[in-house]
């Protein structure tokens, strides 16, 4: 058998995704923690012991993500890289994506394609947690419902109100200010939305927006959100079945060209 | 040992030497050649590339982060061994610089030299006014008297070590680059802080032995740091280090060209030998550097667009240090000139040192993927 794995360390979790050939063998997610070597470890030989298959099966790896140079692996590439290739293999006999959204633990991209599918330019936020999946957890735990909760309980808003602190410190002191004021929490869910939503539509304006527009990165499960973004690029965006563990499959796709291509050649 | 690691080796041993009856200056825009015409050696202030502390007591944080790092270093009493520093009124922080320079420097006399933001011909008399104001208070200073003769001799000094400076950067052009744009970059480093006669010695000994050889020492070294993969030009800010190069080259790019203060610029033009005077010479020299300051932002533009086709550059890195202003205004419209005409742009905006790597490191990387 002829597997290859692509394993995305991320800044809050790790993915791993194993192919053969063309086809999604499995996928598996668990927290990075501190010792990322320690977590794809474990993450990988519990996946081996699912499948029923030994390590030596594994002839090509790529690892992708903040974590990709702590691990042993045939190829490190970006996350970047990695999405692109994962937006174009999974859309492209549906919907030609031209622009991808993904948000992450720790960061927020924005790239674009070209009628090709080809990467032709990329923006990323850095140096803070703005508009991440992490200003999502701070605010869930100040507001003491589950993350996975935000997106239904952001139906049920009527009065939205305007979150402008875009640090994730300063959101938090505007959102205990909101809970005093005596705002409900389903309208203040809204309002981080629309405030992440924001932040980010300014993102894919600086580099132009080009539909098909394909969403992933774990927040993309939250529907709110998805609709906030809708609302603020007046787009429709596309997400995957598992749009948490898109970068780890463009990292499995691009292990399976290499092997096939090494394979051809004999090397 | 080859030809290209002794000339490396020696820049590496010449940097080591005492600096001796020096004259700092911050901006390329101060003529080198007043310096050396009044028996000093120009210094450039690099900053010391690391977090300040003394220096918020005086400035703001949110100043150009390479303003506050040589402040630092006028603070910390780094540049104690300096006779002097010129500071250029470059832009709003360099001109407040001068404020608290000449509060900070204690005895250390501080010089002061206006830059008008025209060439135009009413900017080259103001500029001309103001050098001569600039070599009245050097001699004032030193108690001594710069000759039109003295000024001739140091345009021709400082000519030559351009002419080298630009014949090693032209070898850039060829398909596997001579130099890691990292040791370049040390080369022009050592160029702008060391004695220019030295310079010159080490820099045309090298030349010539090169020339000597048909230019078949400069063999490409990719196995040791990938030279032949895409070629960079990096442009923008005063960049201090050579730390963003070294991560460029690392993940497997090559910086060709390098359209900074600290790198091409300062070699980029001559000054007329032959001017009828020597002041006006200079101030036409100086004030026709293309910067990102200047109005004719056309004449920038040119410039860059013929240095991407001269050095077959595949794609542009933008470096922007926080709080930079003009660097900060002028990268849109770069950008949006580089990219209608081809070419792809990543922008990096960082401190006057290395931080957030991983990030930086992330973008670099894609960049060049994308490149690739």
């Amino acid at each position: 058998m002829s597997i290859v794995a692509g394993i995305d360390i991320g800044s809050t979790t790790t993915k791993i995704v194993l192919m053969c050939g063309n086809k999604i063998l499995g996928s598996k997610i668990s927290s990075t923690g501190v010792n990322c070597k320690k977590t794809v470890k474990v993450l990988l030989y519990g996946m081996l012991e699912d499948h029923d298959i030994r390590e030596e099966d594994i002839h090509y790896t790529v690892a992708t993500g903040y974590g990709r140079r702590m691990i042993f692996a045939n190829e490190v590439i970006t996350e970047i890289t990695a999405n692109a290739k994962a937006a174009r293999w999974l859309m492209h006999e549906n919907v030609p994506v031209r622009t991808i959204i993904n948000i992450g633990g720790q960061d927020c991209k924005v790239i674009s394609l070209d009628n090709n599918g080809i990467m032709t330019n990329f923006t990323m936020n850095d140096k803070c947690a703005a508009g991440t999946g992490r200003f999502l957890e701070v605010m869930s735990r100040i507001l003491e419902v589950e993350l996975d909760e935000l997106g239904t309980l952001s139906d049920n808003a009527e009065d939205i109100p305007h979150i402008n602190s875009l640090c994730t410190v300063f959101g938090e002191s505007e959102v205990i200010s909101l809970l005093s004021q005596g705002r409900r929490v389903e309208d203040i869910i809204a309002g981080i939305h629309k405030s992440i939503a924001k932040r980010v539509g300014a993102m894919v304006k600086k580099i132009g927006v080009r539909e098909a527009v394909f969403f992933d990165g774990g927040p993309a499960f939250n529907k709110g959100l998805k609709r906030a973004l809708e609302q603020e690029l007046d787009v429709e965006l596309h997400i995957p079945p598992d749009p948490q563990v898109t970068t780890a499959l463009g990292a499995a796709i691009i292990a399976s060209e290499q092997f096939l291509r090494r394979a051809k050649n004999g090397t | 040992m080859s030809i290209h690691t002794e000339f490396l080796t020696q820049v590496k041993k010449d940097c080591l030497q005492d600096n001796k009856g020096c004259i700092g200056y911050l901006s390329i825009q101060v003529p080198e050649e007043i310096i050396i015409a009044a028996g000093k050696i120009p210094f450039r202030v690099f900053g010391r590339g690391r977090p300040v502390k003394l220096a918020n007591a005086y400035l703001p944080k949110t100043f150009d982060p390479y303003i506050l790092d040589s402040l630092e270093g006028a603070l910390d009493g780094s540049y104690a061994f300096l006779d002097g520093t010129v500071i250029a009124n470059t832009s709003d922080a360099h001109r407040r610089l001068y404020d608290v320079w000449r509060l900070a420097a204690g005895p250390m006399r501080t010089f002061f030299l206006d830059v008008p933001k025209s060439a135009n011909a009413l900017g080259l008399k103001a500029f001309r006014l103001a050098l001569s104001f600039f070599v009245k208070d050097i001699e004032k200073t030193l108690g001594l008297k710069i000759s039109e003769e003295g000024l001739r001799d140091a345009m021709r000094l400082c000519n030559k070590t351009r002419f080298l400076l630009r014949e090693l950067s032209e070898a850039r052009k060829g398909l596997c680059p001579p130099f890691s744009g990292k040791e370049f970059f040390e080369i022009i480093r050592w160029s702008q802080t060391s004695d220019k006669q030295r310079v010159n010695e080490i820099v045309e000994e090298y030349c010539k032995k090169w020339r000597n050889t048909g230019n078949d020492i400069v063999q490409p070294k990719d196995a040791e740091c990938g030279v032949c993969g895409p070629r960079i030009l990096l442009t923008g800010s005063f960049m201090g280090s050579p730390d963003l190069i070294a991560l460029i080259e690392r993940l497997g790019a090559v910086v060709v060209y390098e359209d900074l203060c600290t790198g091409a610029q300062y070699f980029s033009s001559c000054v007329e030998e032959d001017s009828e005077e020597a002041l006006d010479a200079l101030a036409r020299r100086y004030l026709s550097l293309p910067q990102a300051r200047m109005v004719d932002t056309e004449a920038r533009w040119n410039y860059l667009l013929q240095m991407v086709n001269d050095y077959h550059v595949d794609g542009v890195i933008y470096f922007a240090l926080k709080f930079d202003d003009i660097h900060l205004f002028e990268y849109p419209h770069i950008r949006n000139k580089f990219q209608r005409a081809g070419y792809p742009v990543l922008y990096i905006e960082a401190e006057n040192f290395l931080t957030t790597s991983g990030q930086i490191e992330t973008r670099v990387q894609a960049f060049i993927e994308m490149l690739e």
